[in-house]
């Protein structure tokens, strides 16, 4: 029995060593791309610049936090993404729901909401910049209907058009993650839920939307990831300074970076890291509670 | 088992995959290229030919043929005053030097061209100037001579009456380079063709260009070739046969190929830059740099051709910057270990100004323990030929000096340029040493130097650099109109601007986009309200300033019958005069031009103080906080102060003083010497007497401006006067960096130019990305 405990022990030991070496590469990967990283930003957020590196506690949290510009980044960007989120969601299920039906063309309608996928960013930034400049595609329509030019890169109007690029960009991935999980529903509770009478309502509310919960969240949080990155495409639309309403976080951190303030920038992502790890707990918390009678 | 096996496998080709992400030495990649060139060094040896000219001779060209010098060395003797010529030939495998003297006929003649043949003769181009007694015009012959082994004339070539022919034709006809091929054919190269003779010298073909020759030679397989700059620098070979041109290549860079170039039969190319000695694969269109002259002790712009010797050394003739004597240096490439083991000390710069390259110069041939290392980080090799992509190189350059300065080996000065990175941002960042404890432990004290200009350099109350000379930058105007004060606003200029005479322009030349980058630039901070930090570009004054811009041409038309900028001064049709002040006949120059109407140095709008701005022809230099050997880098700082430094700087600019010393004692001692009167002087250095015994003072002569003549006068106690109220009144420097501001700033306001939008729009809209700008850096 002695001899078998050690032979297993033995056995153990060699699995974890091999387990560990298996595991090297990859937490190698983790701490140089991503652990260490990460330490040198905290760093960098508690020193007073890059070159002099003299520690100064929290003050840089305290000079981002009271910044005008690092406020008002923060307000565009969490309106943006309460606006472009929900939509996105909402809109690509609603486009998952009607791709569901029986109607003509529905592999065409899929492939047209997939295409914005596969354009490079930079010939997306054109082709909107063709339809949205000041003597752009758009504002020659509004003229032939009598309507006053509007600059919808420099305005309050940017807004719209930053949500109506997003929205455009993602919707097709959204839709058929969402496409997916409904063809994962069994089919034997939809047919119980006709035999009972349900509505259609009732079905997508009490059971296709409780089995999609968890594309719901995943979704959810794919959009609001890359509600965060849209900075690029505003970059490229409208360079470092763009104006005032779209001026998301990204733009405040990048713009640190070119300046060397590296401090700044630092204290602003661990902000906004903390901010974006709560978020997403929370979300994670809220499918728990209301998906997990439909996991496993 | 059989899972562990594929495990180990996928492990394996993970690992594999992450070495391939390096190179291996075989890759050829340009990683690779780099660490092998690191391993090696370039080291120059300066030759001394052994050509011992008298006073009376000079150097009037100089080329390598394989591995000989020849050059050319006209002179005169002061016995019989005739002209004479001379071949030194100098062997690069022997160290051996022979002189030749040559036969030339004709009088008034130079050689601007020679080669030596394989059979041992030399040919020269002979170009002579006569006077025609029966047109009374002057005349020009153009031979080509052949010299033997002895200097003996072998066989003269004249084509003399092929220029008459070009003359009939073009105001701009003469040959400037010649070159023979193996069968004897003889190519010229002209203005913008070259033209091909037979060996008889009867022309055969030509071949044009559509621009001026740079250059004629023959590559290493044999063939003719010549370079010119048509839209792109380019390089074309000459096929006798077909009487044209047989290949053709492009540079793609903005690499000027004029001084010639070295083709070996792989279709590479070894040129001079300004900055380096670069090869040119006209196959993979790839440009490298392969030493830059600066590293090898050579001022970049004074090369005046390259060779490849056989033993794979590079041969350069370069010209002394103060002496302007031609020599020749030999630039080896050495394992890094044979060099001199000396510290380093990195100069970074985006501009290296001419005269630090001299003191970079000589500090690197006189210090034993440290060597400085110039990092270039404007990189003209990646700027189109076109220039489109010139500021998206500097933006990237700034980039990489930023980040080095927070990296590990950051340099250990900054050449702080006028067109580089801002020196706030460094200042802000930590980035510079305060420059004022080693000033004093150098024995110099703040009160040593011209007060306005060292306080204009500071930054916050702080000195991070000292300039070697400086300049100013201001407007004169007529004092009935600007007022005698010097300084105005933007509101005070638009005000005079509304009621000037009707035929008054406000400055000549401008543009839409020169009365921005002059006045609306320079005067941004009359935009931003200093104590709330808040934008002012939704003002009226913004708006009319707009307003003001657009009324100018958006290009300016150059018209030959429009009075010169002097002449509408005079005429009072031109309210702003701009000049640079770099030495007190600039104040003389001035006031001359304005004659009897009082003039004042109003400056520019909105520009504090006088309105004037300091400028300086070499960026200053200051230390990094983050050297390890400050007290080097600021013992090479102060080199450029020292009083014969500085009386050198002053005489780099071709012969002439400009520039003014920061040194006071210097100033005043500068001051003292321009007002001293400028009197003929005999042999002995002693005043030659008029008929009264008084001496003999120099004119200072007169500048024509086609419709006006300007009569200079010697300096008065007054213009000096004058020009110290200037320069005492002056408290900024002029900056040209393109800021986030100006650019949009620029980027707005031609929206409005262009009239797709209201100047209410622009105005608008300038004043929420600025705004945005200033918060984010509040």
């Amino acid at each position: 029995m002695k001899k078998l405990k050690g032979r297993m022990g033995k056995q153990e030991k060699k699995a974890k060593r091999l387990s560990a070496l298996f595991l090297a590469p990859s937490v190698l990967g983790v701490l140089a791309f991503f652990i260490i990283p990460f330490i040198v930003v905290i760093a960098y957020a508690l020193v007073d610049n890059p070159i002099r590196m003299e520690f100064v506690g929290l003050e840089n949290f305290v000079i981002v936090i009271k910044n005008g510009a690092f406020q008002k980044a923060v307000k565009n960007t969490l309106s943006f993404s309460a606006i472009a989120v929900p939509l996105a969601v909402l809109l690509s299920l609603l486009l998952a729901i009607l791709l569901e039906w029986k109607i003509p063309f529905k592999s065409q309608f899929r492939t047209f909401f997939l295409s914005p996928m596969m354009v490079p960013v930079a010939s997306v930034v054109l082709i909107w910049q063709v339809l949205f400049h000041y003597n752009g595609a758009v504002n020659e329509w509004l003229s032939v209907l009598g309507v006053a030019k509007i600059d919808w890169l420099k305005s309050e109007y940017s807004h719209v058009v930053i949500v109506l690029l997003f929205l455009w960009k993602n919707l097709g991935y959204n839709m058929i993650l969402f496409m997916s999980a409904l063809a994962n529903v069994p089919t034997e509770l939809l047919e119980v839920a006709k035999l009972e009478n349900a509505n259609r309502w009732q079905v997508f509310y009490h059971i296709k939307l409780r089995y999609m919960s968890s594309t719901v969240l995943f979704v959810t949080i794919m959009s609001l990831i890359n509600s965060f990155k849209v900075f690029r495409e505003i970059y490229l639309l409208t360079s470092d300074y763009p104006y005032d309403s779209i001026y998301m976080l990204q733009h405040y951190m990048n713009n640190m970076f070119r300046n060397l303030d590296y401090q700044k920038l630092s204290a602003a992502a661990i902000l906004m890291s903390i901010f974006m790890i709560i978020l997403i707990g929370t979300l994670f918390a809220i499918e728990n509670h209301f998906g997990k009678d439909v996991e496993g | 088992m059989k899972r562990k096996l594929i495990s180990v496998l996928l492990t394996f080709a993970m690992i594999a995959s992450m070495v391939a992400c390096g190179s291996s030495e075989e890759s050829g990649s340009s990683e690779v290229t780099t660490e092998v060139l690191s391993e090696y060094v370039y080291l120059p040896e300066y030759i001394d030919m052994g050509w011992e000219l008298t006073e009376n001779e000079y150097i009037n060209t100089v080329e390598v043929q394989g591995d000989t010098v020849i050059g050319v060395v006209q002179g005169w003797d002061l016995e019989t005053y005739a002209s004479t010529t001379s071949i030194y030939e100098y062997d690069l495998v022997d160290a051996s030097t022979k002189k030749l003297d040559l036969v030339v006929e004709s009088e008034n003649a130079s050689i601007s061209s020679i080669m030596k043949t394989d059979a041992g003769e030399y040919i020269a181009l002979l170009q002579s100037y006569f006077y025609d007694e029966e047109t009374g015009d002057g005349k020009q012959n153009y031979e080509l001579v052949t010299y033997d082994a002895m200097g003996a004339i072998v066989a003269t070539v004249d084509f003399t009456a092929l220029y008459d022919e070009l003359l009939e034709t073009s105001s701009h006809a003469y040959f400037t380079d010649f070159t023979v091929d193996a069968e004897g054919n003889i190519y010229l190269s002209g203005d913008q063709a070259v033209y091909v003779l037979n060996p008889d010298g009867m022309k055969n073909f030509e071949v044009s260009a559509n621009s001026w020759i740079q250059s004629l030679g023959i590559a290493e397989d044999g063939r003719v070739y010549f370079t010119a700059y048509e839209e792109l620098p380019t390089l074309s070979f000459i096929d006798v046969a077909t009487k044209g041109v047989s290949d053709s290549y492009a540079n793609g860079t903005i690499g000027d190929m004029y001084n010639g170039i070295y083709i070996t039969e792989d279709m590479t190319g070894m040129y001079s830059s300004s900055e380096s000695c670069v090869i040119y694969d006209f196959v993979a269109e790839e440009s490298t740099d392969l030493f830059d002259w600066i590293d090898v002790d050579i001022v970049g712009g004074t090369v005046r051709g390259v060779s490849k010797l056989s033993d794979g050394s590079v041969a350069a003739i370069y010209e002394d910057n103060a002496t302007w004597e031609q020599n020749l240096v030999i630039i080896s490439e050495v394992p890094r270990s044979e060099a001199p083991a000396r510290t380093e000390l990195v100069l970074a710069t985006m501009d290296l100004g001419w005269d630090i390259q001299s003191e970079i110069i000589a500090y690197n041939k006189s210090n034993s323990d440290y060597r400085i290392v110039v990092e270039d980080y404007f990189d003209t090799s990646k700027i189109n030929s076109d220039y489109s992509n010139y500021m998206e190189v500097i933006d990237e350059g700034i980039t990489l000096l930023l980040n080095d300065l927070t990296g590990t080996n950051p340099p250990d000065m900054i050449e702080v340029s006028q067109w580089g990175i801002d020196i706030d941002t460094l200042v802000d960042k930590g980035a510079l040493e305060e420059f004022t404890p080693y000033l004093e432990s150098a024995g110099y004290s703040e009160a040593d130097f011209i007060p306005a200009v060292l306080e204009a350099c500071k930054v916050d109350g702080s000195l991070y650099y000292i300039p070697r000379d400086f300049t100013v930058q201001t407007m004169f105007a007529d004092a009935a109109i600007v007022g005698s004060d010097m300084g105005w606003t933007i509101t005070e200029a638009m005000d005079i601007i509304a009621t000037m005479p009707e035929n008054m322009e406000f400055m000549k030349y401008a543009t839409k986009s020169t009365f921005m980058s002059q006045v609306v630039m320079f005067a941004i901070d009359s935009f931003i309200d200093p104590e709330t930090n808040e934008a002012k570009f939704d003002t009226d004054e913004f708006k009319a300033l707009l307003e003001i811009a657009n009324s100018f041409p958006t290009e300016f038309e150059y018209d030959e019958d429009q009075p010169s900028e002097p002449g509408a001064i005079r005429a009072g049709e031109l309210l702003l005069y701009s000049s640079y002040i770099g030495n007190v006949s600039s104040i003389v120059e001035v006031l001359a031009i304005f004659g009897d109407v009082e003039a004042t140095a109003i400056g520019f709008p909105g520009v504090s103080s006088s309105g004037s701005m300091f400028s300086f022809s070499n960026a200053p230099i200051a230390i990094t906080s983050s050297s390890e050997h400050k007290d080097a880098v600021a013992a090479f700082i102060m080199t450029s102060l020292e009083p014969e430094e500085e009386i050198e700087n002053e005489y780099m600019y071709y012969g002439s003083s400009y520039g003014f010393p920061v040194l006071q004692e210097e100033f005043d001692a500068l001051m003292l010497e321009e007002l001293e009167p400028n009197y003929y002087l005999d042999e002995n250095g002693d005043p030659i007497l008029d008929e009264n015994g008084e001496p003999m003072e120099q004119g200072y002569g007169g500048i024509g401006y086609g419709d006006v003549e300007i009569e200079l006068t010697a300096p008065t106690q007054s213009d000096v006067d004058l020009l110290v109220e200037i320069i005492n009144a002056t408290a900024v420097i002029a900056n040209y960096n393109s800021s986030d501001i100006t650019e949009l700033l620029s980027t707005e306001a031609e929206s409005y130019f262009s009239g797709q939008k209201s100047v209410d729009e622009v105005a608008s809209i300038i004043q929420n990305r600025v705004n945005l700008y200033l918060i984010e850096n509040s």
